[in-house]
């Protein structure tokens, strides 16, 4: 497993973690403000679609693909790495805006910020959907 | 395919088919089954796709997949992922009865305690199961 997919892997199940935390005090009935209640709701959603499944499916796929013949078998590792701390810096804005519940532009950038991660990452995985044979 | 993955992979499966019977329910004609809440019925299909089909069958593929130690046992300890596959199984299917109890016929909160609690201690095992496992190796 290449450096980028162990770290995206393991801040996948970090992220499963805080999502299940959240998802857990809400189902349990701990008492929140109907504000914060509405925001911790979004900030689970956030952490269990983007922080954990779409980031381990990506970091999985960026490992697993068949590579290409030629050097960087991945594609740009600058590019890769860009986009990891995108990825990260808009997960982070994200659910911490949301969780705060209060007017900001921070869950707005967060999904951005995430959004142009993912289409990187989807850009770099593109041309490596094929067949092992092929160059 | 180890045993445990086996397990966890099958266990995706029901749960994907049972999503698919609560979205049935949910379509069923006007007046069919009144007491039936949509409300428990459509959180209950979102929670048995996310967490009882999507979360089963990453966890039983990764534990099949991922990188083997070099020592034995090659995929490590396999009690805590028998431990989180049951109390996983087992909040959700508490959850399932207990939002419909709660949301169609006013039944009390606990029983979601419970399950959330379970759920939690799943997944808390699950990343106990895989971490060791995330490991960095030479293409």
């Amino acid at each position: 497993m290449p450096r980028l997919s162990a770290w995206m892997v393991r801040l996948s199940l970090v992220s499963l973690v805080l999502g299940a935390l959240v998802g857990g005090l809400l189902l349990a009935g701990v008492p929140v403000s109907a504000p914060h209640g509405a925001a911790l709701r979004q900030a689970h959603l956030d952490l269990m679609l983007f922080g954990w499944l779409v980031q381990f499916v990506l970091g999985v796929a960026y490992w697993m693909l068949p590579r290409y013949a030629a050097k960087p078998e991945r594609g740009s590792p600058r590019l890769a790495w860009g986009a990891f701390a995108l990825f990260q810096g808009g997960l982070a804005l994200a659910v911490v805006g949301q969780a705060l519940a209060r007017p900001s532009i921070a869950p707005a950038a967060g999904r951005l910020l995430l959004a142009g991660a993912t289409f990187v990452f989807l850009g770099l995985l593109w041309g490596r959907a094929k067949p092992f044979a092929a160059r | 395919m180890p045993p445990l993955s086996r397990w966890f992979v099958k266990a995706g499966f029901i749960s994907l088919a049972l999503a698919l019977v609560f979205e049935l329910l949910l379509a069923r004609p006007r007046g069919l089954w009144p007491a039936l809440p949509d409300a428990a019925l459509h959180l209950g299909a979102v929670h048995l796709l996310t967490v009882g089909w999507l979360l089963q069958l990453i966890t039983g593929v990764a534990y099949w997949m991922f990188p083997r130690h070099p020592t034995a046992p090659p995929r490590g300890d396999a009690r805590p992922g028998w431990l989180a596959l049951g109390l996983l199984n087992v909040g959700l299917l508490i959850r399932l009865f207990a939002e419909s109890w709660r949301l169609g016929f006013g039944g009390p909160r606990w029983p979601l305690a419970v399950s959330a609690v379970l759920q939690f201690a799943a997944v808390l095992l699950l990343v106990q199961l895989l971490w060791p496992r995330v490991r960095e190796m030479r293409s």
